[in-house]
């Protein structure tokens, strides 16, 4: 990626990342919390769901949103939408077990920043997070492959 | 009034009727009175001559005067009566005195003009008598004062009528002309086909559009017509701007200046050159009737309508039979007619009297004489003359025609006979005329041979041939219509055949030419032909049909027999003796039967004379034929039996058809239908096999569905499973807790790694990644350190792996799956006795195989012919999911690739994965795009990462777009970027129209990395094919 680009909307290297995890599974965001917070992430908190995404970011100003493709309630793509619009600087890496072309591309044209299968894990997922805020588009090696290969 | 005093009183004043009266003495005067009103004449009494002239002024019929008054008023009288109209002289009665010779009075008489002097003393008688005389020459002088007023009235109505001519003459379609007043100059007309037009004045007009003997008369009428300012009026000839001569009527008047001189001539100039043409045929035809008159004898009739008599002079009557004194009626004239023509006559004679026509009269009629009783044809005609809107006479002539009626019915009835004939003919008959054009053509022609060329009478008989015949045969017929025409010499053809031209059609005709006089004096062609298309189709028919008689029997594979009652053949056709080669001699008789195969020769010349002596009605035997070159061809001979009209039989009738190639077909047909029978149960046991490997198939596909499932829960479960271990090895915990957590560490590893096999299991092998390649020596020293971790205590990894660079074609983390589970196998199965795994390869041009061998125990047949399907499995179920192998053959399978397992029981196993060699990747990898440079000018900072990421993947070079050269593809999300050359660098515009520009594609503000991907590859495709 070419960073001589880099503009206001980079996030400091030196500075820990913040991140706001959307996961209806309490378990898997708990353990993503523990996982990020032993990585020297902050963590902002969790959503059950996308109803507030915009709002709660608005509120507590994460630099990356983690969030789940397949919960119940608002459409997290719409959510996604939402979210760009209100706060453009966050930046939303989707964590999906769904590993598929076509919601890929959609999380992509919805404005999300990355795409990581949850099969490749919380540490994939770290790193997509490291590299969307250095203004990269971040997928986990599933998700490359899925994606060339039209799966 | 008493009757006829005066003729034409009528409307006459009162005054006008009156006798003035001047006596010689006042008693006279009373007793002339009293004479005069008793006679019913009015008078009017004067004292004075002058008084007599005034009444003379206004109006009086006669003067009475005595002598002696004339004379003292004579002068007074005279200048009076030199006032009156020139119409008037007044009678003048003058009383005399009695015996006296008055020089005066004679004076006076001489001077007064119209004088009667009557001598006192006068008779009653005479007075009234020479009265009434006067009365009467004045009313003839009125008369005549009448007819000058109706002349006078008539001149004007004359002028309106001249003045409204002028004006219809030059609105006429006459020529109008305007000359110079010596006619020396002529204005610029419109010749109207007439003369020649001229837009400018020209003074050569007499020599240019007169014709040349006519330019005296036209001169002297000229010179004669300007002398006495008058009228032009001529009838002349003038030179037609065709070349040819007309005639013209010309008139044209003097425009007078006011001064009385003439200004220019003005006038008008009619064609009547038809009209002349017509009056010389009339004045032709007159001049005939006049002669005809004269030979044949006309009878005159008239018919006076005033007084209803009729009169017919003795020809005429001579046709009807009456006398000389007999009285004619109408009602006689229509007796004598024959009843037929009594209703047409009556209706030429009514409309020869209509006021409305012409009144001219026209009938032809016959009439049967009462005398001799003869009927005789009469041509009668006449003409009406009418007198103010009322016929008063019918004048006119008969004429015996009865000579020639009978000619022209012999005439007639020779005509329809020779028309019956020419229509009748069985030959077609035209003419053509001088002008080349069809004069005549009789009916057969013309829906015969010329049935497609309408219209047909009158038309250019070049333009009709060509209708008909192709055009060298058309030119030819031409040539020789024109020759016979021209120089008279007739011709004849009788092998005429050629194809129409109007129709697809071969036709044949005999036809003759002959020169003719036409009726106009000219020449023309006669053409008689005769239709020989049907004969010639007929011998044509025939021809072909003998010609395929003769191509069928010499070509048929039929040979045809006859046989006697006694069953020897009497008759073998051409093709027998072809086939065999047998003679006649050779072959008749029984001698047919030497050509049969000895091994048929009896069994079918039994099978035949069986037949013969049945008599049954047909047979039919299958023999072997030798042909002529040795060869016996399988025959089948069918035979008929032949009868006589009385029902005797004759023998046989028959053929034989060579049949050996349907025998041979026959045999091939069987040996076929045994092929087909081994073949059908080979494929059915294919089949069997295929429905096997189907219902392998179906429980893979199942098993994929499933596993897709499966692997996205897997994710869920697997992640907090593995950050909490994590969390617990980082604690600190006792030792033996450590090495629990390790242990689970451990399973949940497996269970991710199984999980992710799982999913390859998914994956659509249609969608094999056929561009992903591995390079194996730098998978194996990725991938050793995992492997020898899965292998159990005893268990050794050797690696064997070729040491040279080798690409194969298979995506890494498969290749990696499918050897883990390969390795993890072979430790599995020497967990219990140790041994050694070895991981191998070799690299031929073609393939690579890569190679898992373990020195363990082996597999029975059975085992190894089951170990590849699903959840098969020889471990007990606590370590063994049954997959692992099944995996294996999935992503070898998917990659191309094959799996062969050697091995027997105490010998151990080796599992071999060949795969196709890959090439290794380009730059470019499998896009292309390799040495193509892109810029990227969009201020949305994921945008521009995500264009940036397709860029990449396509293998583009992402270079600054102010760089020294153009890049190949740009990027921009503003069309104000595009100012300024970019040459023939394609874009990719976010957000905006492309506004039609070619090379730009628009796409949306917010694209998806497809649709970024489509629009890069589709201008960067422009000059070649991308993927």
């Amino acid at each position: 990626m070419n960073t001589s680009n880099a503009t206001a909307d980079t996030v400091h290297p030196a500075r820990p990342i913040s991140v706001l995890c959307v996961d209806d599974n309490r378990h898997l965001a708990e353990a993503l919390r523990i996982a990020f917070e032993h990585a020297g992430f902050v963590w902002r908190g969790w959503l059950p769901g996308a109803e507030v995404l915009a709002a709660t970011v608005r509120k507590e100003g994460p630099a990356v949103v983690i969030l789940d493709i397949d919960m119940p309630g608002r459409s997290p793509f719409d959510a996604l939408e939402e979210l760009v619009e209100v706060c453009p600087d966050c930046r939303a890496v989707v964590f999906s077990g769904h590993v598929r072309h076509d919601l890929i591309d959609r999380a992509f044209a919805a404005g999300a920043w990355g795409y990581v299968s949850k099969s490749d894990g919380e540490v994939a997922l770290m790193q997509a997070v490291r590299e969307v805020c250095r203004n990269e588009i971040a997928t986990s090696p599933e998700v490359r492959y899925a994606y060339e290969k039209g799966a | 009034m008493p009757e006829g005093v005066m003729a034409n009183a009528v409307g006459l004043d009162e005054c006008e009727q009156r006798v003035l009266l001047l006596p010689p003495t006042a008693r006279d005067g009373e007793a002339i009175g009293v004479l005069l009103s008793d006679a019913g004449i009015s008078y009017v009494p004067c004292e004075t001559m002058t008084q007599a002239c005034g009444q003379i002024a206004r109006g009086a019929a006669v003067l009475m005067c005595s002598e002696e008054s004339l004379a003292i008023g004579a002068e007074h009288l005279a200048a009076c009566l030199q006032s009156q109209p020139f119409w008037s002289d007044l009678p003048i009665i003058v009383l005399a005195r009695t015996g006296v010779e008055s020089p005066t009075l004679a004076a006076a008489v001489a001077r007064a003009g119209n004088v009667t002097v009557v001598e006192r003393p006068v008779r009653i008688g005479t007075l009234l008598s020479v009265v009434r005389a006067a009365l009467r020459a004045r009313g003839r002088q009125y008369e005549v004062r009448a007819h000058m007023a109706e002349r006078a009235a008539a001149e004007a109505a004359l002028q309106r009528s001249e003045a409204r001519y002028r004006a219809l003459a030059t609105a006429s379609s006459e020529v109008a002309y305007s000359l110079s007043p010596d006619w020396a100059v002529l204005q610029p007309l419109d010749g109207r086909g007439l003369v020649a037009s001229n837009t400018e004045p020209i003074s050569d007009w007499l020599t240019k559009n007169i014709y040349p003997a006519d330019i005296p008369v036209v001169m002297a009428a000229i010179a004669k017509v300007i002398a006495e300012k008058s009228l032009f009026q001529l009838e002349h000839r003038v030179n037609r701007p065709d070349g040819s001569v007309g005639w013209t009527f010309s008139r044209a008047v003097p425009i007078l200046d006011e001064h009385g001189e003439i200004a220019e001539w003005f006038g008008s100039a009619a064609d009547i050159t038809d009209r002349k043409r017509a009056e010389v045929a009339l004045a032709v035809s007159e001049q005939r009737l006049r002669q005809a008159k004269e030979a044949s004898g006309l009878g005159i009739h008239e018919y006076d309508v005033a007084n209803g008599t009729i009169h017919w002079d003795e020809r005429v009557r001579s046709l009807w039979g009456v006398g000389p004194d007999e009285v004619i009626t109408f009602e006689l004239f229509m007796s004598g007619l024959h009843p037929d023509d009594r209703a047409p006559t009556q209706a030429a004679v009514e409309r020869a009297f209509d006021p409305s026509g012409e009144g001219a009269y026209a009938a032809e009629y016959r009439v049967t004489s009462r005398v001799d009783g003869r009927t005789r044809w009469v041509a009668a005609s006449g003409q009406v003359t009418f007198i103010a809107g009322k016929a008063v006479r019918l004048i006119g002539t008969t004429q015996d025609i009865t000579a020639r009626k009978r000619a022209e019915e012999d005439l007639r009835a020779s005509e329809e006979r020779f028309r019956r004939l020419v229509e009748g003919a069985p030959f077609g008959m035209y003419i053509v005329d001088s002008d080349f054009r069809i004069a005549h053509m009789n009916t057969r022609s013309q829906e015969g041979a010329f049935v497609n060329v309408r219209p047909l009478i009158g038309r250019s008989f070049e333009e009709a041939v060509r209708i008909l015949w192709p055009e060298p045969v058309a030119q030819s017929l031409i040539r020789e219509f024109r020759h016979t025409l021209t120089t008279g010499e007739p011709y004849y053809s009788s092998n005429f055949v050629n194809t129409r031209a109007d129709k697809d059609q071969v036709e044949g005709y005999e036809w003759e030419l002959q020169q003719i006089d036409m009726p106009d004096g000219r020449k023309g062609v006669i053409c008689y032909y005769y239709d020989s298309s049907d004969l010639r189709r007929v011998e044509a028919a025939l021809r072909a049909s003998e010609e395929q008689f003769r191509t069928f029997t010499d070509t048929a594979p039929a040979m045809l027999w006859v046989t006697d009652t006694e069953g020897m053949c009497t008759f073998l056709s051409r093709g027998w003796y072809e086939f065999t080669g047998q003679t006649e001699a050779e072959a008749l008789g029984t001698g047919w039967t030497t050509a049969t195969h000895p091994e048929d020769r009896e069994r079918s010349g039994r099978e035949f004379l069986a037949a013969n002596k049945s008599r049954a009605s047909h047979f039919a035997i299958e023999y072997r034929l030798r042909r002529a070159d040795g060869q016996y061809r399988w025959a089948m001979d069918i035979g008929r039996a032949r009868f006589a009209s009385d029902g005797r039989f004759l023998g046989y009738v028959g053929n034989v058809i060579d049949i050996d190639e349907q025998k041979r077909a026959a045999d091939e047909l069987a040996r076929h239908r045994e092929n087909l029978q081994a073949l059908v149960h080979e494929r059915t046991l294919q089949l069997e096999q295929s429905h096997r490997q189907l219902r392998l198939s179906e429980r893979m596909a199942a098993l994929g569905t499933l596993s897709a499932g499966l692997g996205h829960d897997m994710g869920n479960l697997l992640v907090p499973i593995r950050v909490r271990l994590d969390s617990l090895a980082r604690a600190e915990l006792p030792e033996t807790l450590k090495q629990d957590v390790a242990a689970i560490q451990t399973s949940a590893e497996y269970l991710r790694k199984l999980s992710g096999g799982l999913r390859q299991l998914a994956l659509d092998p249609s969608r094999s990644a056929a561009n992903d390649v591995t390079e194996l020596r730098a998978w194996w020293d990725e991938a050793e350190a995992i492997l020898r971790t899965t292998l159990p205590r005893g268990v050794t990894l050797c690696s064997r792996v070729a040491r040279e660079e080798c690409w194969i074609r298979l995506a890494r983390p498969a290749l990696t799956q499918a050897v883990f589970n390969l390795v993890q196998n072979a430790g599995d199965a020497m967990r219990e006795s140790g041994g050694v795994v070895s991981v191998w390869s070799e690299c031929s041009k073609e393939a690579v195989r890569l190679g898992v061998t373990d020195n363990g125990p082996g597999m029975t047949p059975d085992v190894k012919a089951r170990c590849i399907e699903p959840f098969f499995t020889t471990k007990t179920r606590g370590i063994s999911t049954g997959m692992g192998l099944t995996l294996v053959y999935g992503i070898v399978a998917e990659a191309g690739g094959n799996v062969e397992i050697d091995t027997e029981p105490g010998n151990g196993t080796t599992f071999i994965l060949t795969f196709r060699r890959g090439a290794p990747p380009s730059k470019a990898g499998a896009m292309g795009h390799n040495g193509k440079t892109a810029a990227i000018e969009v201020r949305d900072a994921r945008l521009r990462a995500l264009v940036t990421a397709e860029l990449r993947s396509l293998a583009f070079d992402v270079i600054p777009r102010h760089g020294q050269a153009l890049p190949d593809l740009l990027v921009v999300d503003d069309a104000a970027r595009l100012n300024g050359d970019i040459g023939q660098t394609g874009v990719v515009l976010l957000g905006t129209s492309a506004g039609g520009r070619s090379g730009v594609v628009a796409i949306g503000a917010r694209p998806s990395p497809k649709v970024i991907r489509d629009a890069i590859t589709k201008l960067a495709g422009r000059g070649e094919e991308v993927r």
